[in-house]
């Protein structure tokens, strides 16, 4: 009787230091998520694009990046959320490709075939952003043209929805492509190696173990995220 | 590659630059804002990353090489590391 009581605290001590250990990551990873958030590389980037193009005088492309730039960063810090709806979710990740679409000579071909009925279910905020930056920055831009489609496909299976992230671009190396979920990768493989982890991280925590993503990639011809989470529609 | 990415400007050759960045903005911003001529440089290569510029450097020998850091495929240190122990 003495035993099993025990054994009762003992494995109720352990359930009590794993959700706090569970929250103190939810913490971190919501942290790490808010810095990609703010992302100052990207801002800055864009701002030095921004100065480059007043200083040429491109006034039009000036009021345009500068638009988009306040709507990107309205949809993710206006609101105190960290879950959004599918809807601004891909409308925050247009808003971002279009911004890289300036930069890089509007090479990157972006197509979302997401059905209108998933718009209104929830979905972390930048959720896609690391995904699609990994695309641009490290899949895309890597290829001797620099040119490239990009391609986000949703459905819904058993209550879970999943997307579908594709890109044309190198491709990652087989010894590569498993360290990416892991966080075993150094910074020099990039910044949104880091993104990635903690987004696959923080859908775990959030979801649980069945939730988050998966990669696979052939080198020379693309890479595929699949993306799950639970169909929960937005109150 | 290099039909595109190459651009020469100018009469004289004197002195030659090359400009490596992946953002065209950037190139063309720099071009434009700087007065070539009255630094004596006379003809404007491009380059929109390491590998394409390290390939041009070793072509066209510029005097100058002016190039980002971060860029795709090689980056800028790589790049000038590589062409330095040519």
């Amino acid at each position: 009787m003495i035993e099993t009581y025990n054994y009762m605290c003992e494995q109720i001590n352990l359930l009590l230091d794993k959700q706090e250990e569970d929250a103190k990551n939810l913490r971190n990873s919501e942290f790490k998520a808010l810095q990609v958030q703010i992302n100052p590389h990207f801002l800055y980037n864009t701002l030095d694009m921004i100065s480059w193009m007043s200083k040429s005088g491109k006034n039009e492309n000036v009021t345009a990046a500068v638009w988009i730039l306040s709507k990107f960063y309205k949809l993710t810090l206006s609101r105190k959320e960290t879950i959004g709806t599918i809807e601004q979710e891909l409308e925050h990740i247009s808003l971002y490709v279009q911004i890289q679409n300036m930069r890089f000579s509007n090479k990157i071909y972006f197509i979302i075939d997401v059905p209108d009925s998933l718009m209104e279910y929830e979905i972390p905020k930048l959720t896609f952003q690391p995904i699609v930056e990994n695309s641009i920055l490290h899949g895309i831009l890597e290829k001797d043209s620099k040119e490239g489609n990009i391609v986000i496909t949703a459905w819904i299976e058993d209550n879970t929805i999943i997307f579908f992230i594709s890109d044309d671009g190198i491709g990652i190396e087989p010894g590569i492509v498993e360290k990416i979920l892991t966080g075993e990768l150094k910074r020099k493989q990039g910044n949104s190696n880091i993104g990635i982890n903690n987004t696959h991280q923080r859908l775990q925590l959030l979801y649980g173990q069945e939730f988050g993503l998966s990669y696979t990639s052939t080198l020379g011809s693309g890479t595929e995220v699949e993306l799950r989470i639970p169909a929960r529609k937005s109150i | 590659m290099e039909d595109i990415d190459a651009e020469i400007s100018g009469g004289e050759a004197e002195m030659k630059i090359l400009i490596v960045d992946d953002e065209e903005l950037t190139k063309e911003g720099i071009i434009s804002s700087i007065h070539w001529d009255e630094l004596n440089i006379h003809e404007i290569l491009r380059a929109d990353d390491g590998t394409t510029g390290l390939h041009m450097a070793r072509k066209h020998r510029p005097d100058i090489i002016l190039s980002d850091v971060r860029m795709p495929r090689m980056d800028g240190l790589v790049m000038i590391k590589t062409k330095s122990v040519l």
